[in-house]
């Protein structure tokens, strides 16, 4: 009786001692079988031929618009809207022009993005879905603006 | 006990370290970056074009309104974003 009881004890102590890894495992398979929410991050970031200054905090993006005619970069502002599948976000930028981000679907690999921009008294500029890695970005470009023209980092972040 | 002792600096530490700064350092994109595009489409007056610099970077969907359209074409024949 005594050694099947101090069987017992040592079982329940293992068991203790296991459980927080266990439960460790069990929740990153759950999360690995589930998508939650998206952060949606666009930059609004006007591209100039007025001046040759960079907003550092854009030095990331630079390789990327180098080849075109652009000198100057400023960054405008950050949105960002964290969406569950079906939400949408629309952000207002300069030039009238209003930026409206869906998220379609997720999975563990990808989002399906809906991006529209439509413009006061000139209607839809753009409609366009588009697939993207996770964590990965696009860049929507050319509405103009002063001298130069708006580019519009997207990244869906989770 | 040594649990506790652990977990006390945790929150010492989580406490004295404060609110993650909102802007720091540069924006960085991730080092792939594919893209699909199911669809596409653009106002009546405007004309689309699709970029990307290099592998694995960034596609740049570029958009341009006809009537703003600015002769910019440079004797290279490049693109003119």
């Amino acid at each position: 009786m005594i050694r099947r009881l101090a069987i017992a004890l040592v079982v329940g102590m293992l068991g203790l001692a296991v459980s927080p890894d266990v439960s460790l495992a069990a929740e990153k398979a759950g999360s690995a079988a589930k998508v939650g929410k998206v952060q949606l991050q666009m930059l609004v970031v006007h591209a100039t031929t007025a001046h040759s200054n960079v907003d550092p905090k854009l030095s990331g993006l630079m390789k990327y618009l180098s080849p075109f005619k652009y000198t100057g970069f400023d960054l405008l502002n950050t949105h960002t809207a964290t969406l569950g599948s079906n939400d949408g976000a629309s952000f207002s930028i300069v030039g009238g022009r209003d930026v409206e981000l869906t998220l379609l679907s997720t999975d563990e690999k990808a989002v399906r993005v809906r991006v529209q921009i439509n413009q006061e008294q000139r209607g839809k500029l753009l409609d366009t879905t588009i697939r993207v890695n996770r964590n990965g970005s696009f860049i929507v470009a050319g509405p103009k603006h002063k001298e130069g023209v708006l580019v519009l980092p997207v990244t869906a972040k989770y | 006990m040594g649990a506790l002792v652990a977990a006390a600096a945790a929150l010492l530490l989580f406490f004295q370290s404060g609110p993650a700064p909102v802007d720091a350092g540069p924006y960085e994109f991730a080092a792939v970056n594919q893209i699909e595009i199911e669809d596409l489409q653009a106002g009546p007056d405007a004309m689309v074009q699709v970029f990307q610099a290099e592998e694995n970077a960034p596609t740049i969907i570029f958009l341009e309104p006809l009537d703003e359209v600015e002769p910019t074409a440079s004797e290279g024949g490049g693109a003119t974003l």
